[in-house]
């Protein structure tokens, strides 16, 4: 098991690496710049952008800009001292090859992100600070998916072919179907608009002393947690509901029950278990997906998570905030898929890890 | 003369389909002594498991339904009993073993807990009582190091020993009667005779009666005392061992001992098919089921569906020919194909 475990993060090394390129890359080839974005001022020279850009480094090939970002060294073409590099002497001309090799410190590989150039603050600091709302609202989304979808899909799957089962089939074909920020703008308009009952967006409402009010938090965790646990309801209603008519159909089941067994223990101790199996896959991935898919939603109700920090960045084109956002999110992702695996093999009895 | 255990009279099982009514049992009537061993031979999809299973009316429902019959076990009516009352039966009094024992173990539960369960439940032993209770059956169907074993999960087993944690399992709460539907035919032929055995020398250790359904005649003759043979849903013929090994009435019981190998046969002749496939349970059965395959079939075969009659002491066939005429045909046919 600890084998496996340290296998799969020794695995997870190439598999980041191969996400960083691929998504500097892509931010990069993405039309407009972060010089761009943030120098609208008409009086502004295209020269001055010009010197701006190269100050920052972005004048560079993609390649010599990632391995900035990867490895915080740069190189120049001729002897020349990068203007972002923080000690002259951090610096080495090789005269005979014609360029100049600057440590400017930090890179992915020294465990340091960076510092984002809209705030100048630190990448992962800035993430960091946006956690708890991001944490907040996935872990309710979480609980809210779960505490839906199982015991749905469990009614579903009971009274198969029903008008109840047809009314949940309906209802979770339609929450998986419709888009969530449409469903979060019906929402904020309804609630919120015309009825006045919740608050537009935002995690709390914003006051002299600030002080602390849990019902004022759920007044503003109820629709964003609403419209993000949607699709999630939906889709783990239709998997237990067809999870549990599998079992139910198996073998052992008819043996259990010539053993006589109540429906009390038949459920729980006999279907329960086998239609539980494959929760445990989607756990991990549920559970980035809750945070990733924030994205819209966070923005939508103004929610100061991780995902409208990223959002805002990508509109900035604030690459090393951008970049910490795509790496914290990959590493997330396999964490998450590591521990579904885990799961798995600790609740099946017939997987073992190696 | 013992005690007639389990009486089973017009027993009908129809499956309510898409594709329209199954009509899987229709109208068995027999009856099981108490100690005594029954077989049930028949073809796939001749009404042996739906049979049984509606016994304990273990029948999926829908699409399943006992439509008619009464099935009187020690005295009791099934049919009419709650289905909490009946619970009280399955797995106590009357227990079940199935054909596959690598799909009938639940894969997450280990061995012990699917042997302790219904020692809890019907016996009221707590877990160490059932735990102990649970290491005796093991060591009592052969399994060597039972004590060990009771923490194992299903897949560490092979396909002869899970079947003997399902025996074991059957015989948890002493049962008056065993159900064993098929449970050799997905084992080794090698493992087939030891669980055979040790289900025989159990049954005579333990006393109880047993139901044994196969489509093997040859398992049939070693163990049982009394052979129904069922065809379409009906039962065709019922007769002591001897009587049906040595003189079938029913032109159908005829044609699968004819189509056995026999080792103590001194002539070896060909082995006779039976020819063309069971009927489609699906139609209403109006005339003698077997009359499309039947070599000896006659104009009233079409029009009616013989009753099951006796023919002799302990003998009922269902058949409108006489077996004397039957085995002149017989005779003179296979004389024909000779010359």
């Amino acid at each position: 098991m600890t084998r496996y475990i340290i296998r799969r993060f020794l695995q997870a090394i190439p598999t980041l690496l191969g996400i960083s390129l691929l998504g500097f890359t892509l931010i990069k080839v993405a039309p407009g710049d972060y010089v761009l974005m943030t120098t609208f001022d008409p009086s502004i020279t295209a020269e001055a952008r010009d010197e701006f850009r190269r100050q920052l480094g972005h004048d560079q090939p993609i390649p010599i800009q990632y391995v900035e970002w990867l490895t915080g060294v740069s190189l120049r073409g001729g002897d020349v001292v990068d203007a972002m590099v923080p000690m002259s002497n951090s610096c080495h001309y090789f005269g005979s090859l014609g360029f100049t090799l600057c440590d400017r410190g930090g890179g992915l590989l020294r465990w340091d992100l960076g510092y984002s150039l809209a705030t100048k603050e630190p990448v992962w600091d800035m993430l960091r600070s946006r956690m708890p709302a991001s944490f907040e609202l996935g872990a309710v989304v979480l609980v809210l998916v779960f505490l839906f979808g199982v015991p749905l899909g469990f009614l579903s799957a009971l009274f198969r072919g029903s008008a109840k089962d047809q009314g949940i089939r309906l209802l979770s074909v339609a929450g998986q179907a419709v888009p969530s920020f449409w469903m979060g703008l019906i929402c904020i308009f309804v609630f919120s608009v015309l009825l006045g009952w919740l608050p537009v967006g935002g995690r709390m409402t914003i006051s002299l002393d600030m002080k602390f009010s849990l019902v004022d938090r759920i007044r503003h965790l109820i629709l964003p947690s609403f419209v993000l646990s949607l699709a999630g309801v939906a889709f783990l209603t239709k998997l237990v509901r067809t999870q549990v008519l599998e079992v139910i159909e198996q073998d052992y089941l008819r043996t259990a029950r010539a053993k006589g067994l109540g429906s009390l223990a038949l459920w729980t101790r006999h279907v329960l278990r086998n239609a539980m199996l494959p929760l445990a896959t989607v756990l991990g991935p549920a559970i980035v997906g809750v945070i990733n898919g924030a994205l819209v939603i966070e923005t939508i109700f103004a929610w100061p998570g991780m995902g409208r920090l990223t959002w805002f960045s990508a509109l900035q084109r604030d690459y090393p905030m951008i970049m910490g956002a795509v790496m914290f999110y990959s590493a997330l992702t396999i964490l998450g898929y590591l521990i579904s695996d885990i799961l798995y093999a600790v609740i099946d009895p017939r997987i073992r890890l190696q | 003369m013992s005690k007639t255990l389990l009486n089973v009279r017009d027993l009908e099982t129809k499956f309510f389909t898409q594709d329209g009514v199954v009509h899987a049992v229709n109208g068995i009537s027999y009856h099981v002594d108490e100690g005594e061993t029954v077989a049930i031979v028949g073809e796939s999809g001749s009404g042996k498991s739906v049979g049984v299973m509606s016994l304990i009316r273990l029948i999926a429902s829908p699409p399943g339904k006992i439509v008619n019959g009464s099935v009187v076990f020690d005295g009791q009516e099934l049919m009419d009993l709650a289905e909490e009352d009946l619970r009280h039966i399955r797995g106590n009094r009357i227990a079940m073993i199935f054909q596959d024992p690598m799909t009938s173990l639940n894969p997450v539960l280990t061995i012990g807990r699917q042997i302790t369960e219904s020692l809890e439940l019907h016996m009221s032993m707590n877990r160490n009582q059932s735990r102990e209770r649970a290491i005796e059956l093991l060591d009592l169907v052969g399994i060597p190091a039972a004590a060990s074993r009771l923490d194992d999960y299903p897949h560490q087993f092979s396909g002869g020993m899970r079947q003997r944690v399902m025996i074991a399992m059957g015989l948890s709460c002493n049962p008056q009667l065993l159900i064993a539907d098929e449970p050799t035919t997905a084992l080794d032929v090698t493992i087939q005779a030891q669980i055979i055995d040790l289900v025989d020398r159990l049954r005579k250790e333990l006393g109880m009666a047993i139901i044994w359904i196969t489509h093997d005649l040859g398992v049939v003759a070693g163990m049982a005392e009394r052979v129904i043979v069922m065809y379409a849903g009906f039962i065709i013929e019922a007769a002591t061992v001897n009587d049906l090994y040595a003189q079938p009435h029913h032109p159908y019981t005829l044609g699968l001992l004819r189509s056995i190998p026999r080792l103590d046969e001194a002539h070896k002749e060909r082995l006779v098919p039976i020819d063309g496939l069971p009927p489609d349970l699906l139609d209403e059965p109006s005339h003698c089921p077997f009359a499309p395959r039947c070599e000896f079939v006659i104009e009233k075969c079409w029009q009616e569906n013989p009753p099951l009659e006796t023919v002799a002491d302990d003998h009922l066939s269902a058949c409108w020919r006489d077996i004397s005429e039957i085995r002149l045909e017989l005779d003179a046919g296979l004389a024909g194909g000779a010359a």
